[in-house]
């Protein structure tokens, strides 16, 4: 029982990308009503690169991804303290536009969550709540979305066809395009690859791989193995604390802390 | 305790453990048995209370098609020695008296033949040639073959006598009847005996015209002690008279004197070879028709007695085709007319205007009744209700309800006997008794519960007696004897349907946004107390709505109607220049007010927007509407230009707006982005109203247009003003309907996972386009089933409209007009009918009519939700 309640700060030994940070988050805390669920977080998204969040569940992995873009804003008695600015700025400050905000950051969620339109219409989503009607843009832009999403082969020539006859791994592709369809600065993906098989799973690794570099990339994941294949860096988070945040390997192999060398080498969690 | 008697202990414990496991107890089987017993009972209750309101339904309704049922018929000979001229027969269909052209009146015992009175009226030398009975048939009018007119009462007295008071002696008739002296005794329930004793009296005649009468018609008008005595004659001369008798009671002597006066009409001028065959008049003797065999009727106008005039001359055969015989039905406003090709036709006397009649009303040709299959002989119209009886030359006899157009009575006798016999319809028109010249009598009786019912009375246009033109009409309660009562549903679910279309008009937007509203835009807690509040609403007795509606409502909308209508377009425009108002704010005072002052702010401007248009209504009026709003509805002043430009305002607008985003969107965006809050604000302001403004001018001269090429909305959708209007109706109906349809959306829109809302919104979407773009159309069936619930409800609402609506069962759109519906209906007319009569019947029918509306609405609303539901699960 004492262990869950001392904790030793932070480990930090992050591999820095040479764009800087793309998110930065200090001392944030994040309460559900009585309940805390994140605890003194501090930790620097680097630009272009990917970040894993790993942990046992329930340790606020979804909660901190999801107060990147403030999808948490719905939830009733929620409360947040710290900071995360995006370029310099706070996004929870006062005047911030959250629509603008989300705009910047795709989401790619843990179910494939297409809506029940066309492909196209799922694509070009983003656009059209934005206003975009000009059909070459829309064209161009469900083009590329699906190639970088990999998924342009198998449904060119059935745009028009309901995204809900797709196969989950295809939607799931189909989610990360129109994720990526509004051109975001950063994708945020909570555990992708969850309900998808091995073959599925390995195409979005592919992609993730193919997409770092454009993107900044954070993605939440239970599986040790996709974290250490396809992160630059990892965050492993225990009971909403940050305990290790740092370069994939060093985690993976020779993590500071015990608990931290415990969860990847699978003694619990 | 041994060691032994422990173990022994947990290996007893062991088994019945083991026991307890592998067998249920009964008490839980019976339990099960038990509850699951209750369930289907209870289920399987319900169903057959349904099914059993059907049946019930459907068993009280179904009597009303029933088609006649021949219950027994009589045939003997009659010693009447001469040509039998005239038959009457009593209500009870015991008594018929025929009389016989030279004066031998025989009074029978209709169910037996047997003779109970023998009378001879002396005649003179002179023979009837023709006979005419009024309406009741008792009173009769001879015409002689010389020229003389007499008049004789020939009927059956009803009276009762007591059982005490019977006299003895009676001789049996039959079963049923005793008789003694010409009287006839019945015994009825009461132990009473029904007493019918023939009246036979001739009264004085009158010389009429040197020629034989060759055809006569009589009728009795006036008020029943200032009679009028009417008679129309025909002789052989072709001339043609009418007389009135007037009787005056003379005050000091008490002397009754009768004075007659008899005009000669204008001559026929028919052709030589032509011969009138028959002549009616009516009632108040206006109206003298005479029927030839060249196949035209002749129709004079007699509403100026010193001065008739022959007024149209109408052919109503095919050529070579004759008329044989016509008649009047109850209202004197149809004539019923048969040909020697057997046709039998109504004429309507219509006022069309038409230059050919020297009184611009013409006989119309409303209906062509089945053929018969040889001349026709005789018609003779019923004494209540729209059915006659019709002969013809081979000995057919069929009964007809003209109005329903249906045969209620067929007698094929064709080839079988070929007679010249005269027919007539008892007063009940439940049997007919056809006499012929050698005093052959046949009776027969028989049983058409409804005979004016049939579907094309209920559901199809039915040209009734004094209409112009063939409609759906409602009027269950005739004023009089001779108005039938008129029982199309037609306007009846008309009524319902309109109540409900302008009741959705209000609700369904309003149920819609505050669903969204609730569901999309607020949290929990809001929710909380909007949705029990809701339900609250839906608690309130309707007849508490009914009321408000009728008492308070409705006077207030009829005073303020001005008002009214303008506050339709000042309310939205209103909230639309507070929220102006609101993007002007700097942000940070903006965001700091968010919420309840926002609220209050919302409420002012809509209490204020109220007010002003309370001021300007008057104004409105005067610019718009000449003045006068409920003057100008009816179309005599002004023009429809102003309404259609208020309609088209909201129209004009959306195209305006569209237009501007297709061209200037995106330039306008940019321009709005690069700007602050509260100037940004401003332009959008100045925007929307540089494009109210375009819309106004659009609208305009849409209107202006629409009233150049004619168009009026009056005399449609707006046409004159009742207190009690469908607008009033609408408005308090959507109060209670507006809880079902926002509880229903509500739970649909709801239900739509919130993972897709999660990615709209990370897509960027705002609330409002995320509802609008995904949470709508997902939910969209669920949605359609919530407004078809409420339209359910619309439908079948009742207190409502039986205290709001005006309940004239009109059939137009008129959002200014009163309706009625069907539930309102049977809620004020079920109360006042006869059980197990037609209006009865009717109303039943009306019931299973609603179920079935309110059972469709309801039933394609749970498919289309089970669809719903299945595609939320592939989600
Ligand atoms: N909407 C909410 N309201 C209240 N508590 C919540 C809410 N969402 C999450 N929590 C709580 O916050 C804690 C963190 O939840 P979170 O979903 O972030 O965990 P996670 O790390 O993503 O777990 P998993 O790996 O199982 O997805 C949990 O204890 C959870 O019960
Ligand atoms: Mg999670």
């Amino acid at each position: 029982m004492s262990d869950t309640l001392e904790f030793e700060p932070t480990a930090y030994h992050v591999k820095k990308s040479n764009a800087g940070p793309a998110l930065d988050i200090a001392d944030f805390n994040l309460w559900y009503g009585e309940k805390q669920a994140l605890f003194d977080n501090n930790l620097e998204i680097q630009k272009g690169q990917v970040t894993a969040l790993i942990g046992p569940s329930g340790c606020g992995k979804s909660t901190l991804l999801r107060c990147l873009n403030r999808m948490n804003d719905l939830v009733d008695g929620l409360r947040i303290e710290g900071t995360i600015r995006v370029d310099g700025f706070d996004i929870y400050g006062k005047g911030v536009d959250v629509i603008a905000l989300r705009k910047r950051m795709g989401m790619v969620f843990q179910k494939p969550n297409p809506f029940a339109m066309s492909i196209y219409d799922n694509i070009t989503y983003p656009l059209r709540v934005d206003g975009v009607t000009k059909k070459s843009i829309l064209d161009d832009t469900v083009e590329h979305a699906l190639q970088q999403a990999a998924l342009w082969g198998e449904v060119k020539d059935r745009l028009n066809d309901s995204a809900l006859g797709l196969s989950g791994g295809q939607q799931q592709r189909l989610c990360i395009a129109r994720a990526v369809a509004s051109d975001p600065e950063v994708l945020l993906m909570d555990e992708p690859c969850s309900a998808l098989d091995p073959i599925a799973t390995a195409r979005i690794e592919e992609l993730i791989e193919e997409l770092k570099g454009t993107y900044s990339i954070v993605m939440v994941t239970h599986s040790m193995a996709q974290a250490a294949r396809v992160s630059d860096n990892t965050a492993f988070m225990y009971l909403g604390r940050l305990i290790e945040y740092g370069d994939t390997d060093t985690i993976f192999t020779n993590p500071e802390r015990a608990r931290t060398n415990d969860y990847v080498t699978g003694r619990f969690g | 305790m041994s060691d032994s008697a422990a173990s022994s202990d947990t290996q007893a414990r062991a088994a019945s453990a083991r026991q307890r496991r592998m067998t249920t107890r009964a008490s839980v089987k019976i339990g099960e048995k038990l509850a699951g017993g209750i369930i289907t009972v209870g289920g399987l209750m319900v169903i057959v209370a349904v099914l059993g309101i059907m049946v019930f339904l459907v068993r009280v309704v179904v009597p009303l098609m029933a088609s006649g049922e021949l219950q027994g018929n009589v045939r003997y000979q009659l010693d009447t020695g001469q040509d039998v001229t005239w038959i009457v027969g009593d209500e009870f269909q015991t008594i018929g008296l025929a009389l016989a052209a030279e004066g031998r009146v025989i009074g029978y015992h209709i169910p037996s033949g047997q003779e109970i009175r023998r009378e001879q009226w002396d005649f003179g030398d002179a023979t009837v040639t023709s006979v005419a009975g009024s309406l009741g048939r008792d009173r009769i009018a001879l015409g002689f073959d010389d020229g003389t007119v007499r008049f004789a009462t020939l009927g059956v007295d009803n009276t009762s006598t007591a059982r005490r008071n019977l006299p003895s002696g009676l001789t049996t008739l039959d079963a049923r009847d005793r008789a003694l002296d010409g009287r006839v005794f019945t015994e009825v329930g009461t132990g009473d005996f029904r007493t019918l004793e023939p009246i036979i009296e001739l009264g004085d005649g009158e010389q009429v015209s040197d020629f034989a009468i060759t055809a006569i018609d009589y009728r009795i008008g006036g008020t029943s002690d200032r009679p009028v005595f009417s008679f129309a004659t025909l002789d052989s001369d072709n001339q043609v008279r009418v007389s009135r008798s007037r009787v005056q009671l003379n005050m000091m002597t008490g002397e009754e004197t009768t004075t007659t006066t008899t005009t000669e009409l204008p001559p026929l001028g028919l052709e030589p070879g032509v011969t009138p065959t028959g002549v009616l008049v009516s009632g108040n003797a206006d109206r003298v028709l005479v029927a030839a065999d060249n196949g035209f009727v002749f129709r004079y106008d007699l509403r100026d007695a010193d001065n008739p005039e022959l007024a149209e001359r109408i052919r109503v055969a095919d050529d070579g085709v004759g008329v044989t015989a016509m008649t009047f039905l109850t209202a004197e406003d149809a004539l019923v007319v048969g040909t020697d090709a057997g046709d039998l036709m109504v004429y309507f006397r219509l006022q069309t205007g038409t230059p050919d009649t020297t009184d611009g009303r013409e006989l119309v040709r409303a209906r062509t009744h089945a053929q018969m299959p040889a001349a026709i002989t005789d018609i003779s119209e019923a004494q209540r209700g729209k059915e006659f009886v019709a002969t013809d030359a081979e000995g057919n006899v069929w009964v007809y309800q003209s109005t329903a157009d249906q045969i209620l009575f067929q007698l094929q006798r064709s080839g079988t006997v070929t007679t010249d016999s005269i027919a007539m319809l008892f007063p009940r028109s439940n049997g007919v008794m056809l006499a012929s010249r050698g005093g052959e009598v046949e009776a027969w009786s028989y049983d058409v519960p409804h005979p004016e019912v049939t579907l094309a009375v209920l559901f199809g246009r039915i040209w009734y007696e004094g209409y112009s033109e063939p409609g759906f009409t409602w009027q269950s309660t005739a004023g009089t004897d001779t108005v039938e009562p008129k029982y199309s549903l037609v306007p009846l679910v008309f009524g319902t349907f309109k109540a409900a279309f302008y009741a959705m008009i209000f609700a369904v937007p309003i149920a819609l946004m505050a669903a969204i509203y609730t569901s999309e835009f607020v949290d929990k807690r809001v929710r909380g107390t909007v949705k029990p509040m809701m339900e609250m609403m839906e608690s309130l007795p309707t007849v508490v709505l009914g009321f408000i509606a009728a008492l308070v409502l409705a006077p207030l909308v009829e005073e303020w109607i001005g008002a009214v209508l303008l506050g339709f377009f000042a309310l939205p425009m209103g909230l639309m220049i507070g929220a102006f108002a609101w993007q002007t704010l700097p942000a940070p005072v903006a965001l700091k007010y968010d919420g309840f002052p926002k609220f209050t702010l919302m409420g002012v401007s809509i209490v204020l927007t109220a007010w002003i248009a309370s001021r300007l209504g008057v104004t409105l009026e005067t610019l718009l509407f000449s003045g006068d709003f409920k003057q100008w509805t009816t179309g005599r002043i002004g023009t429809g230009t102003p309404f259609m430009f208020l309609i088209l305002l909201p129209l004009c607008y959306f195209v305006v707006a569209w237009g501007f985003r297709k061209q200037f969107g995106h330039h306008y965006r940019d321009l709005i982005d690069s700007m602050d809050r509260s100037r940004a604000g401003m332009i959008d302001a100045g925007r929307w109203m540089a494009l109210l403004a375009v819309a106004m001018g659009l609208s305009l001269a849409v209107a202006s247009l629409l009233t150049l090429i004619g168009y009026d909305p009056r005399g449609s959708f707006i046409d004159s003003y009742q207190q009690r209007n469908a607008l009033v109706v609408g408005f308090i109906m959507a109060f209670a309907v507006i809880p079902n349809i926002y509880t229903l959306a509500e739970d649909a829109l709801n239900s739509v996972p919130g993972h897709l809302r999660a990615a709209s919104l990370a897509c960027g979407a705002t609330p409002w386009q995320t509802a609008r773009w995904v949470v709508l159309p997902t939910a969209a069936s669920g949605v359609f089933s919530a407004v078809m619930m409420g339209m359910g409800r619309a439908v079948g609402e009742t207190m409502i409209v039986v205290m709001a609506a005006g309940n004239t069962p009109i059939m137009e759109w008129n959002i200014f007009s009163g309706l009625r519906t069907l539930s309102a209906t049977i809620a004020i007319e079920l109360p006042e009918a006869v059980r197990d009569g037609t209006n009865y019947r009717i109303l039943f029918l009306a019931a299973l009519t609603l179920f079935v509306m309110t059972f469709i609405i309801n039933t394609g609303a749970e498919l289309i939700r089970q669809r719903f539901r299945k595609r939320a699960f592939n989600l």
